[in-house]
C-alpha cells in the first residue's frame, strides 16, 4: 500500500510538492506562535521592570519584610541578622533570582529626647543598618574624638529637620539602663550615601526621618543595657530581575502569591509589576491569535485547493477503486497514509527546532490533514458510473451564492463595525486601563474580507454574463470561447477566486493598518519631544528659612556656554533654553485655572530648534512665535485655554507661580500679567491631554520676562542636531568636560524605543510573516491553478486547433482568460483591502494608540508594500504564460486529439 | 475523371517515424483519388495506419514524403495559416473522441464552429437547421455532457457540417456506438452527401458499414490495398 501511495506521489509530484509548502507555512504559523510568544513576553517583562524603574524611581524586584521581634527570642544583632538571611534563603530556593544586594536594618523606639539646640520632647529611633558604613560619606564629622560612649550619625534630612549640629547630646529620659542614668547618643557625623553605582541603598536616608544611625556594636550594648523589649526590623532582598523570562514569570507570580498569602509581613513590588505582565501576556496572546488566524485560514483554504485539484485529476481512479469493491475507508485510508507523509518534513523540522513547538506542530499536523481528507471524503462515495455521469460544466450555483450567505456575512460583519464605531470611545478607554481585547474587533476585519470577496465574486461572475450577452452576437471565437469557458467553469475557479482576492485584501489591509500605526507612532513622538533632544543638568539649589516662616531660595544656573560653543563651532544646528513650570495658576474674566504649565522661550533660537509638524495649526506655528516676539509681556495661549477662559488675542490673564522648595510648595511666589498674542492648537512641547484624557493647558511667555519677574528656576536645554548626527556625540563631549544630565530625552531613542514596544513589534512581524506567506501561496496557488486548468485542457486545445483556430488565437484566447482572471482579482482584492483600511483601521489604530493626541490618527496608504505585491503577482502571471506558451508549443494536434480517444 | 470532380488526390504518400533500425512506415506510398460528393471508406484493422492517413488528409499532420492536392491546392506548399483557413472553412471534422467542447451547449458548440468559418448568413436559423437534420432540436440547449454518446456523435455532425464544408473527415465516427446509433450516423452521412453534396472520407474497421460507402480503400501496414 505504501508503494502505491509513493507511486501516487511521484505521479503529481508538483501538487504533492505545493501541498508539503503548504503544510510546512501552516506548522511555521503554528511555530512562530510559541516563538513569538516567548519574545513578546520577554519584552514585555524588559519593558515593564524598565517603566517601573523610570516611574517609580526605585529598584523593581525586591522582596521586602517588615516584622518585629522580642528581644527575648533574638537578644543581638547577630540572631536576628540570621533570622533575616534565613527568610531570604527560603525566598530564593523558589524564586531563583540571583540577589543582588540585600539591606537590613533594625530599629529600637527610643521615644522622647531633648537635645541642646534642636529642641526638648521629640521623637526618636535608633537604628541600625548591616553594612551602612561602606555606603555613607561623613559629610560633617565631630572634630576631635568623640568620647562618647553611644555615638551616632544622622542624615542631612533629619539635620535640617531638628535643627541637630554635630556633637550635640540627645538624651533619651524615659530610657534607662540598670542604674537608672538615661540613655544619651552624641551626634558624631551628619552622613549622606555615597554616589556609587550599586544597589545598596533600597530604603534611602531620607525615609528615616526621625533616625539616629548606631553601629552594629553599640546598638547591641544598647540591646544589653537599655531593657529594650523590641525590636522592629526591615529586610529588604533585590534581586536580579534579567532572570526573569517567559519560562519562569507565571511560576514565580504563584510563588511570591503564596508568599504575601502565608506572610502578612511580606511584601514585594514584583507582584504588582507581575500583574501587569500577566495582563499585557493575555493582550498579545490575543494579539498573536487573532492575527495568526487569517493566516491559518489562508494557508488551509491553499491545502484545500490543492489537496482537491489532486483528487479532481484522480477522480478517475477513485471511482474504479471505488467500482472494484474498495471500500470507502480503505480510499480514506490511502489519502490519510498520503497527507501524514507529506506533514513528516514539518515535524521533523519541528523536533528540530525544539520540544516546545512540537505540540502546535502536530495541531498544525492533524488541522492540514483534515482540510486534505476533506476533498476525497466528497468524491470517495462516487463509482465509475457516477463520476462518469456527473456534469462539471453545468454551472451549478455555489450553495454561498444560493442561500446569500455573503451578503449574511457582510450584514454581520457591518453591523458589528457599526456597534464599534459607536463606543470608540469606550474602547480607546478600556485599552488604556489595560483591559483585553475583544478578539470579535480583529476578526471582523477578517470576516469583512472574507465576506466581501464572496460579494465581490458574485458580482464578477453576474458581470462575466454581461458582458458575454452584451456582445454574444459579435464575439470573435477566441472570445466567444473564452468567455464560455470562464462562464462555465466559473464556479470551480471560485475558490481560486477567493483566494487570489483574500490574499491581496488582507495584504492590502495589513501594509496600510502596519503604515498607519507605526507612521502615527512615529508623528507623536517627533510631536512629544519637539525637537531632537533635551535635557536639564543639575541645578543646584540654595535655600534657607526666612524669620517670618517662609522660604528663600536661589538657584546656581548651570553654564550654558558649553551648548554655545557646540552651536558655534557647528557642531550641533541650534539651541534654545525653554524653562518649563506643570504648575501655574491662570485667571483671567473671572475664571481660574490650577496646575496649567507654563513654558517660558527664546522666540528666535526656539523656532530655529524646535520642530512642529505642518497642518496642526491655522497657520503656520512661525507667526505665533513672532506674536510673541514683538510683545514682551505677551503670552501663547493654548486653544483649550482661550475657550475655557473666553480669551481671545490681545486679552489680558493673570498666571502666578508657586515656590520650588518642596517645604514649601504651596507658596506663592507671585503673579504676573502677560497679553494674549496669539492661540495655538499644537505646539512643540504641548500635548493637549494628559494621559487619563484631561486636559493640559498651557501659557507660552518670552523667557526675559518670566526670569526678570520670577527669577531663574531650571530651564531645559533643546537642540536641534545636524542632519543624520546622533546624541551621543553630545553624551560623550559632556561627559569628558563633567557635565552630567538629570534628564535625557533624544527623539532617536524615543523613536527606536516605540518600534520596540512588544505590541508593535508582534504587529510588525506577524505583518510581514502574514505577507510573505500571502505572497508565497498567493503565486503557487495562482501558477497551480493554471498549469492544472491548461494542461487538463489540452484536448480542448486540440480540438480548437484542429477546427483550424490559428495558434495566436488560441494564445490570445488563454490570455484574455487570464488577464480577466489576473485583473479582476487584483482589481477586486484592491478594491476590497482598500475599503477594509477605511473602515477598520481608524477602529483598529485605537488598540495602538488609544490615548488622546493633538495629532489625530491618520490613514497611511501605499507604501512600496503594495507595489511589491502587484509585482509578484505580475511575475505570477508572466511565469504562467510562459508555461501555457510552452504547454501550447510542444502541442502535436494529432497526439492531443488521440489523448481524447484514451 | 476531370480535376473539377476530385476533391483530394494523392501521389505517393508516406509517413515514416524514425525507431532504432531506420523507419517504420505508418504510411507508405498512398495514392489515391477521392471524387467530390461522395462517400469514402478506409477500413482497416487497429494501427494499420488509417487514421494517420486522415490526418495528413485533413492537414492535422504532415507528410514525410508525397504530395496531397485538396481541391486543386497542393498543400506542400501551402502555409500553416493556409491549412488552417482551410480546415475552419472547407473541412468539417468527426473525431472517434467526439471532441465536443464541454463548455459549450449543443447550440454554442455549432456556434463556435459557424464563427471559426466566418459564416455570413444568419447562424441560428443554420443552427436550427442542422439540428433539425441530427434530430437533435429539441435538445439543442443541453450541455454536452447531459447527452448520450450517440446524441455527442450528433452534434459533432452537426458542427462538422453547419458551415458547408466540401470535405468531412470521419475518425471512427461509429467507433464509440452501438449498432443502431451507428447505423443512424451512416444515414445522416448518406443525407449529408446525396442532398448537400458533401465529400466525406471516414475511417472503420466495422465490416457492417462497408457497403453503405461508394468508394472503399483497404489499408494493411500502411499500404492500400
Amino acid at each position: 500500500m505504501l508503494s502505491f501511495v509513493f507511486q501516487k506521489m511521484k505521479n503529481k509530484k508538483w501538487l504533492n510538492l505545493c501541498l508539503a509548502v503548504g503544510i510546512c507555512l501552516l506548522m511555521a504559523v503554528f511555530i512562530c506562535h510559541p516563538v513569538l510568544e516567548e519574545q513578546s513576553d520577554n519584552r514585555i517583562l524588559e519593558n515593564g521592570f524598565k517603566e517601573y524603574v523610570e516611574k517609580n524611581e526605585e529598584f523593581p524586584a525586591v522582596l521586602l519584610r517588615s516584622d518585629s521581634c522580642l528581644t527575648e527570642d533574638y537578644p543581638t544583632t547577630e540572631s536576628l541578622l540570621k533570622r533575616m538571611e534565613q527568610y531570604e534563603d527560603k525566598w530564593t530556593e523558589y524564586v531563583k533570582l540571583d540577589p543582588v544586594s540585600s539591606q537590613h536594618i533594625m530599629t529600637l523606639s527610643g521615644s522622647s529626647a531633648n537635645t541642646n539646640f534642636g529642641g526638648n520632647n521629640q521623637l526618636y529611633q535608633i537604628a541600625f543598618m548591616e553594612n551602612m558604613d561602606s555606603h555613607v560619606d561623613v559629610v560633617k564629622a565631630a572634630e576631635g574624638n568623640i568620647e562618647a560612649e553611644y555615638a551616632c550619625y544622622i542624615s542631612e534630612s533629619v539635620m535640617d529637620f531638628y535643627g541637630l549640629v554635630v556633637g550635640e547630646v540627645i538624651t533619651f529620659s524615659h530610657v534607662s539602663d540598670d542604674q537608672g542614668n538615661p540613655l544619651t547618643l552624641t551626634i558624631a557625623g551628619i552622613i549622606r550615601e555615597k554616589e556609587e553605582e550599586t544597589n545598596f541603598w533600597y530604603y534611602e536616608l531620607s525615609d528615616y526621618e526621625k533616625t539616629l544611625f548606631v553601629s552594629q556594636q553599640t546598638f547591641d550594648r544598647m540591646l544589653e543595657s537599655y531593657g529594650f523589649s523590641q525590636i522592629s526590623w526591615q529586610e529588604a532582598l533585590l534581586l536580579d530581575y534579567r532572570g526573569m523570562n517567559s519560562d519562569n514569570a507565571f511560576l514565580y507570580k504563584s510563588y511570591l502569591e503564596a508568599f504575601s498569602q502565608k506572610d502578612v509581613f511580606f511584601s514585594t513590588n514584583l507582584t504588582e509589576q507581575l500583574e501587569d505582565f500577566t495582563n499585557q501576556h493575555d493582550k498579545t496572546q490575543m494579539i498573536l491569535w487573532v492575527m495568526e488566524l487569517p493566516c491559518m485560514v489562508l494557508l488551509l483554504l491553499f491545502i484545500y485547493m490543492v489537496s482537491k485539484q489532486i483528487v479532481e485529476l484522480e477522480e478517475g481512479e477513485i471511482a474504479v477503486l471505488r467500482s472494484r469493491g474498495t471500500t470507502r475507508f480503505q480510499i480514506m485510508n490511502l489519502y490519510l497514509i498520503q497527507a501524514v507523509l507529506l506533514s513528516l518534513i514539518g515535524i521533523l523540522a519541528g523536533f528540530l527546532i525544539g520540544l516546545k513547538v512540537v505540540p502546535y506542530v502536530m495541531i498544525a499536523m492533524v488541522i492540514a490533514v483534515i482540510f486534505m481528507l476533506l476533498p476525497v471524503w466528497k468524491k470517495s462515495n462516487l463509482t465509475i458510473v457516477e463520476q462518469k455521469s456527473q456534469n462539471k460544466y453545468e454551472g451549478k450555483t455555489p450553495f454561498w451564492q444560493k442561500f446569500f450567505l455573503d451578503f449574511l456575512l457582510l450584514g454581520v460583519s457591518g453591523y458589528l463595525l457599526f456597534n464599534y464605531y459607536k463606543q470608540q470611545d469606550e474602547l480607546s478607554a478600556s485599552v488604556l486601563a489595560g483591559e483585553s481585547l475583544d478578539p470579535v474587533l480583529f476578526l471582523n476585519s477578517s470576516l469583512f474580507l472574507f465576506a466581501g470577496s464572496l460579494v465581490v465574486i458574485r458580482l464578477v461572475g453576474y458581470l462575466l454574463k454581461g458582458i458575454y450577452y452584451l456582445g454574444r452576437k459579435h464575439w470573435k471565437p477566441g472570445m466567444y470561447a473564452a468567455f464560455l469557458q470562464m462562464i462555465r467553469t466559473f464556479h470551480k475557479q471560485s475558490l481560486l477566486w477567493i483566494f487570489l482576492i483574500v490574499t491581496i485584501a488582507s495584504g492590502i489591509f495589513q501594509t496600510n493598518m502596519a503604515q498607519t500605526v507605526n507612521q502615527n507612532t512615529q508623528e507623536r513622538i517627533i510631536y512629544d519631544v519637539g525637537t531632537d533632544l533635551i535635557l536639564m543638568e543639575r541645578w543646584k539649589m540654595q535655600t534657607s528659612k526666612n524669620d517670618d516662616g517662609s522660604w528663600a531660595w536661589s538657584y546656581e544656573e548651570p553654564s550654558y556656554e558649553f551648548y554655545e560653543e557646540l552651536e558655534k563651532d557647528g557642531k550641533i544646528d541650534s539651541v534654545t533654553r525653554v524653562l518649563e513650570d506643570d504648575n501655574i495658576d491662570i485667571s483671567a474674566n473671572g475664571k481660574s485655572i490650577k496646575g496649567a504649565s507654563l513654558m517660558a522661550i527664546s522666540t528666535k533660537t526656539f523656532g530655529e530648534t524646535a520642530q512642529l509638524q505642518d497642518g496642526l495649526n491655522s497657520e503656520h506655528w512661525y507667526y505665533s512665535l513672532n506674536a510673541l516676539a514683538t510683545e514682551p509681556e505677551g503670552a501663547i495661549i493654548s486653544r483649550n485655554l482661550a475657550e475655557k477662559m473666553e480669551l481671545s488675542v490681545g486679552d489680558k490673564l493673570i498666571y502666578s507661580r508657586y515656590s520650588p522648595v518642596l517645604a514649601a510648595k504651596d507658596q506663592s511666589i507671585g503673579a504676573d500679567t502677560v497679553k494674549v498674542s496669539a492661540i495655538v492648537d499644537a505646539f512643540p512641547g504641548y500635548n493637549r491631554y494628559q494621559e487619563d484624557g484631561e486636559e493640559n493647558y498651557m501659557i507660552i511667555c518670552n523667557l526675559a520676562a518670566v526670569t526678570d519677574k520670577f527669577s531663574m528656576t531650571p530651564y531645559s536645554v533643546w537642540v536641534k542636531l545636524n542632519e543624520g548626527d546622533s546624541a551621543d556625540f553630545l553624551r560623550e563631549m559632556a561627559e569628558e568636560q563633567g557635565i552630567s544630565f538629570t534628564s535625557w530625552n533624544s527623539l532617536e531613542e524615543n523613536l527606536k524605543e516605540s518600534t520596540g514596544s512588544s505590541m508593535i513589534q508582534i504587529t510588525n512581524i506577524l505583518f510581514q510573516i502574514s505577507f510573505l506567506i500571502s505572497m508565497i501561496i498567493c503565486v503557487t496557488g495562482y501558477l497551480i491553478y493554471w498549469i492544472m486548468s491548461i494542461q487538463s485542457r489540452e484536448l480542448l486545445f486540440g480540438i480548437y486547433r484542429a477546427m483550424g483556430m490559428g495558434i495566436k488565437k488560441v494564445y490570445g484566447m488563454v490570455f484574455t482568460e487570464q488577464i480577466i482572471c489576473f485583473a479582476g482579482a487584483v482589481t477586486a482584492g484592491g478594491a476590497m483591502g482598500m475599503l477594509a483600511s477605511v473602515l477598520f483601521i481608524p477602529l483598529l489604530a485605537l488598540v495602538y494608540l488609544p490615548e488622546k493626541h493633538n495629532i489625530s490618527i491618520t490613514m497611511h496608504f501605499l507604501g512600496m508594500d503594495l507595489l511589491q505585491i502587484a509585482a509578484v503577482l505580475l511575475v505570477a502571471a508572466v511565469i504562467c504564460f510562459v508555461v501555457l506558451l510552452r504547454i501550447l508549443k510542444n502541442m502535436k494536434i494529432a497526439q492531443a486529439l488521440k489523448m481524447g480517444e484514451d | 475523371m476531370s480535376e473539377k470532380e476530385i476533391a483530394i488526390q494523392t501521389s505517393g504518400l508516406s509517413r515514416w517515424f524514425p525507431v532504432e533500425n531506420g523507419k517504420f512506415y505508418a504510411v507508405k506510398d498512398v495514392s489515391i483519388e477521392i471524387s467530390k460528393g461522395t462517400l469514402n471508406i478506409i477500413k482497416g484493422r487497429s494501427g494499420s495506419g488509417k487514421t494517420t492517413l486522415l490526418n495528413m488528409l485533413s492537414t492535422l499532420d504532415e507528410p514525410s514524403e508525397g504530395k496531397i492536392t485538396f481541391l486543386g491546392n497542393d498543400l506542400s506548399t501551402m502555409p500553416v495559416s493556409g491549412k488552417e483557413t482551410l480546415r475552419r472553412k472547407d473541412m468539417g471534422f468527426v473525431f472517434q473522441s467526439i471532441a465536443l467542447i464541454p463548455v459549450m451547449s449543443a447550440y454554442e458548440n455549432v456556434d463556435f464552429a459557424l464563427r471559426l468559418a466566418d459564416y455570413k448568413e444568419d447562424h441560428h436559423h443554420r443552427i436550427r437547421e442542422v439540428m433539425e437534420r441530427v434530430g437533435l432540436l429539441k435538445r439543442m440547449d443541453h450541455m454536452t455532457g447531459q447527452l448520450s454518446g450517440g446524441e455527442q456523435q450528433r452534434v459533432a455532425i452537426a458542427r462538422a457540417v453547419a458551415h458547408h464544408p466540401a470535405v468531412l473527415f470521419a475518425d471512427e465516427p461509429t467507433g464509440a456506438l452501438d449498432t443502431a446509433s451507428g447505423l443512424a450516423v451512416m444515414g445522416l452521412f448518406r443525407e449529408l452527401v446525396e442532398k448537400e453534396g458533401t465529400t466525406i472520407i471516414m475511417t472503420t474497421h466495422d465490416p457492417n458499414l462497408m457497403e453503405l460507402g461508394d468508394k472503399v480503400f483497404e489499408i494493411q501496414d500502411g499500404q492500400i490495398l
